[in-house]
């Protein structure tokens, strides 16, 4: 009998616990509520696409009304340049009022903070209601970037990955494999290229071939050594030593980035472009860019994918804020207006399982342009190599190739 | 009493001014020096010189070098030597006076528009391989040329041959007003037939020497340039500019040190380069090779000067054809390989660019009125307090050109690196400040002249009618120069719109301008975005030029 009390304590305890676990947490987002409104927030995110700054600005004006913040979109060339902004203010001993409170990342860019500690509160992403729609358990592949563990310190916002476009009515069968791609390239020369790097899809680029020509993935997925990993590479220098001297412009010129690249393209000086972005070269078709016959494609064992993500810089003078609007671009509403091909159409971060009903059936409900490959196809995923490795390709092309015309 | 506390306070004006000019030289050149030293407060505070080193291990970067010094030297020479030719062909013909006429808006046009016309005619669908595919190869694609942009510079040479020449032609103008030149020509007539070999022997050096200034300057403007080098120069390797720029770009605090370094040995390159010129000067100079000359040049017969006339007309074609394929490409719907004409038309492309970058016009414009409006102010109480007090003396102006003198990156990266670190990077009054140092040599050089050439009768007769400094200022020697004012008002706006370093590293992304606007969408797919950037650049110098005339008609009918 006095254990069946205790029992009932026990349990009047355990309920009491999580009621009020709950009415902490809900505490907590509502003061996160009243200290984020009615301020400004500094989004520092790429603003190369027009259709990207359309989508942002979108999103400046619901975040307006519901909360009434500012968003000012500050439109970068390059996401090192916000990474410089916030280091140079840890510089100038400015650890409370910085200028940047978003910044759209990935990669190698989101690892250099993390080493300088730039970056906000660990599993800060934990904390904003609409995080329970993202599947965001520690196996996720949303946790990894370049295969760097997150530590929550960003929020997944969408998913690329890396895909060819050609016009079919001048390219009938597509090179599928780094072999073919030389073969192709070897029998018509000066037809193909890519951005030069350390353009963000040129190394990309390099990174996919690489993929292809190793045989044991895993191994990329090591931190660089040079002894141990430089073989590898050797690969990949002998596969454009020998496409090199055949590509456009003799492989003496390159691309400045992949728009450049695809307005070759549509200028029809080279065959086969690419972009990290599945619904870029619908979105070219539709405005005239590219010719109506653009088909896109994945290599045959797939492409290298990855995750974007938005993050907080450890000195943001609005981080309430930064997270009323970071917590507002994760909600369905959001997502699926970044997924229709005629807004942006990059694909939805959220689980589909975790979504209402009425989300569901709209999601089910997006079309796809005209250019877009099928969603099967895009199964198909390489993993992105260790960061480590960006820096040693980069470097090495550049001494290769990049500098001795 | 009142006349001392007056001079002071003159005196702390002027010494005002001065500041606000040397100031921002000095603090960019101190924070590119102490950061190519590795000092960064609150992360490293030891300095070191062995980045310096560094930039020797920088891949490539001895092509890098060969190549600035080759665009730098060879297209002021090329263009001194055009500007020349077609003086001497024009000199005391009808024409002469039509040339001011036909080079002031090529003046006018910012850098950059050469640049994007070349590429859109040189380019392998540029519009030189769509006549060649056209009308003597029945193929429909576009060939794999290495024509452009090619391994060595040369068309960055020739984009700036295209702008630096008109600059020549009117400064040689302006020299030419400056001595008896009509005397000097006909002196030289009646010994040679050849109009070249008088012009070379005559007047040439008459107006050489009153060039020199100018020559330095296009000097540096060349090797240190940066929008044009985007769009013409190689890639593998670029220019030192463009190396400096990339390394800059990154987040690594040691390739900043590496690009600060590069900087000043960018400045030493530069200093190498006008050195060498002058060293050749010095060397042709001699006397002993005047024999060799007066045998070498009558070699030059009437065939070959009209080979090097033809060239210059070529130039100016060129230049022409630059414009108006820019003007086709911002009307273009769609324009593919082969057409030599878009087939389709549109004014969508405007409506497009003023939807989404109306603030980059807007910017642009607001900018450039308060920057020339500034440096007309500060330039005019400049002249005027120097005058309170007595002070003349043209070789301490000299200081209102030091901005200009100094390659660009050697200073404006420093001002970045400390505009960061206090956080007042995208500050539009910094940027209006830096702006306004490019500005303010011009507005001296066209307001001086006038201002101190005022006839003293005027000022002394209204100085009986006790009229007060401030009263005369305004009322009299502002409405005599008020045609003056508005010619500096205007070249000021022009320049301030061609600017695009000053707006890069102090507008830091968040204030953009036209100019910038252009190098970004030249990187990018959207060529008619690009021509509708091109056409309003080009629209606004001239909107200016024709303002300025029309004020000059208005006010100064009922001034005077």
């Amino acid at each position: 009998m006095k254990s069946f009390k205790f029992f009932l304590v026990f349990i009047f305890y355990l309920f009491l616990v999580t009621q009020a676990r709950t009415e902490i947490k809900n505490d907590v987002w509502s003061k996160v509520i009243q200290s984020g409104i009615n301020k400004s927030v500094n989004f520092h995110a790429w603003g190369g696409s027009s259709n990207i700054n359309n989508y942002i600005k979108w999103v400046g004006n619901k975040v307006q009304n519901k909360y009434n913040i500012t968003l000012n979109h500050v439109k970068i060339k390059d996401t090192a340049q916000a990474v410089k902004k916030v280091l140079y203010e840890k510089i100038s001993g400015e650890n409370e009022n910085g200028s940047v409170d978003i910044i759209w990342i990935n990669g190698e860019n989101f690892s250099s903070m993390l080493k300088s500690n730039l970056l906000y509160e660990q599993n800060w992403i934990f904390k904003l209601p609409n995080t329970a729609l993202i599947n965001l358990s520690k196996s996720s592949s949303l946790m990894y970037d370049f295969g760097v563990y997150t530590e929550g310190r960003e929020m997944p916002w969408g998913l690329s990955q890396l895909i060819f476009f050609y016009d079919s009515s001048k390219l009938l069968k597509p090179p599928k494999n780094v072999f073919q791609l030389k073969k192709y390239v070897l029998n018509n020369k000066g037809r193909i290229t890519f951005p030069q790097p350390p353009d963000f899809v040129g190394t990309s680029f390099l990174k996919q071939v690489l993929s292809e020509l190793t045989q044991n993935k895993s191994i990329l997925q090591e931190k660089f050594n040079f002894k141990r990993h430089n073989p590898i590479l050797a690969k990949l220098w002998e596969w454009l030593d020998d496409v090199t001297p055949h590509l456009w412009k003799n492989g003496k010129y390159y691309p400045k980035n992949y728009l450049s690249m695809s307005q070759l393209l549509g200028d029809d000086e080279i065959d086969i472009s690419m972009a990290f972005n599945v619904s870029f070269p619908s979105n070219e078709v539709i405005k005239g860019n590219l010719p109506k016959s653009t088909k896109s494609y994945i290599p045959e064992v797939g492409s290298l994918s990855n995750v974007h993500y938005l993050t907080i810089p450890y000195n943001s003078s609005n981080p309430s804020a930064a997270k009323l609007v970071i917590n507002f671009m994760i909600s369905p509403e959001a997502q699926l207006r970044k997924n229709k091909q005629s807004i942006w159409g990059d694909p939805t971060v959220l689980n589909y399982k975790k979504l209402q009903k009425k989300w569901k059936e709209k999601f089910k409900k997006l079309s796809k342009g005209p250019a877009t490959i099928s969603f099967k196809d895009l199964d198909k995923k390489l993993a992105e190599p260790h960061p480590s490795w960006v820096k040693e390709i980069e470097k090495q092309w550049i001494k290769r190739y990049g500098s001795i015309n | 009493m009142s006349g001392k506390f007056n001079f002071y306070f003159f005196t702390s004006i002027l010494a005002i001014i001065i500041f606000l000019v040397l100031c921002p030289v000095f603090y960019g050149i101190g924070g590119v020096i102490s950061s190519s030293l590795g000092y960064f407060p609150n992360v490293s505070n030891d300095l070191n010189i062995t980045f310096f080193k560094n930039i020797f291990e920088i891949p490539g970067i001895k092509k890098s070098m060969y190549l600035t010094f080759f665009v730098g030297f060879v297209s002021t020479l090329i263009s001194l030597i055009l500007s020349q030719i077609i003086l001497s062909k024009l000199y005391n013909t009808k024409f002469y006076k039509y040339i001011f006429r036909i080079i002031a808006p090529l003046i006018a046009f910012p850098h950059v528009i050469m640049a994007v016309g070349i590429s859109y005619l040189f380019s392998s669908s540029g519009l030189i391989f769509r006549l060649y595919h056209s009308y003597i190869l029945d193929h429909n694609r576009p060939q794999n040329t290495n024509l452009f942009p090619d391994d060595f510079g040369i068309f960055l040479v020739l984009g700036l041959i295209l702008k630096e020449t008109p600059f020549f032609l009117l400064m040689s103008i302006n020299a030419l007003s400056q001595f008896p030149s009509r005397d000097f020509s006909n002196i030289g007539r009646t010994f040679h037939d050849i109009k070249i070999n008088s012009w070379l022997f005559f007047i040439f050096p008459q107006i050489y020497i009153r060039l020199r200034v100018c020559i330095i300057i296009v000097i540096i403007y060349s090797a240190s340039v940066i929008d044009m080098a985007y769009i013409l120069a190689p890639s593998t390797p670029s220019t030192i500019s463009i190396r400096i720029i990339d390394l800059f770009q990154t987040p690594d605090l040691n390739n900043l040190a590496i690009a600060s370094c590069l900087s000043i040995f960018q400045f030493v390159l530069i200093l190498f380069i006008i050195i060498s010129w002058f060293l050749i000067e010095y060397f042709c100079k001699q006397r002993y090779l005047y024999n060799y000359y007066l045998k070498i040049f009558p070699i030059l017969n009437k065939f070959f000067e009209n080979i090097l006339y033809l060239i210059s007309i070529k130039l100016l074609l060129i230049s022409i054809l630059c414009i108006f394929l820019s003007i086709f490409w911002s009307f273009s719907k769609t324009w593919q390989f082969p057409n030599l004409i878009p087939t389709e038309f549109t004014t969508e492309n405007y409506l497009h660019f003023f939807q989404y970058f109306y603030n980059t016009l807007f910017n642009t414009i607001f900018l450039a009125i308060i920057v020339s409006g500034l440096s007309c102010a500060l330039i005019l109480i400049w002249l005027e307090f120097t005058e309170q007090i007595n002070f003349r003396s043209h070789m301490f102006e000299l200081i209102f050109f030091i901005p200009i003198l100094i390659p660009e990156l050697s200073f404006l990266l420093g001002i970045n690196t400390l505009f960061i670190q206090n956080n007042l990077s995208g500050n539009i009054w910094g940027l209006i400040w830096v702006e306004s140092l490019y500005v303010i040599p011009y507005s001296y050089l066209i307001l001086m002249p006038a201002y101190r050439g005022i006839n003293k009768n005027f000022i002394n007769n209204a100085k009986m009618y006790q009229k007060s400094n401030l009263n005369i200022f305004f009322t009299i020697k502002l409405s005599l120069i008020i045609k003056t004012i508005f010619l500096a008002l205007g070249i000021g706006f022009i320049i301030s719109i061609g600017l695009y370093a000053p707006v890069y590293f102090i507008g830091d992304n968040q204030i953009s301008t036209l100019s910038i606007e252009i190098v970004n969408l030249s990187f990018s797919v959207n060529k008619k975005n690009l021509g509708v950037s091109t056409v309003l650049q080009m629209t606004l110098p001239l909107i200016m030029l024709i303002i300025v005339f029309f004020s000059n008609k208005f006010f100064v009918k009922w001034r005077y």
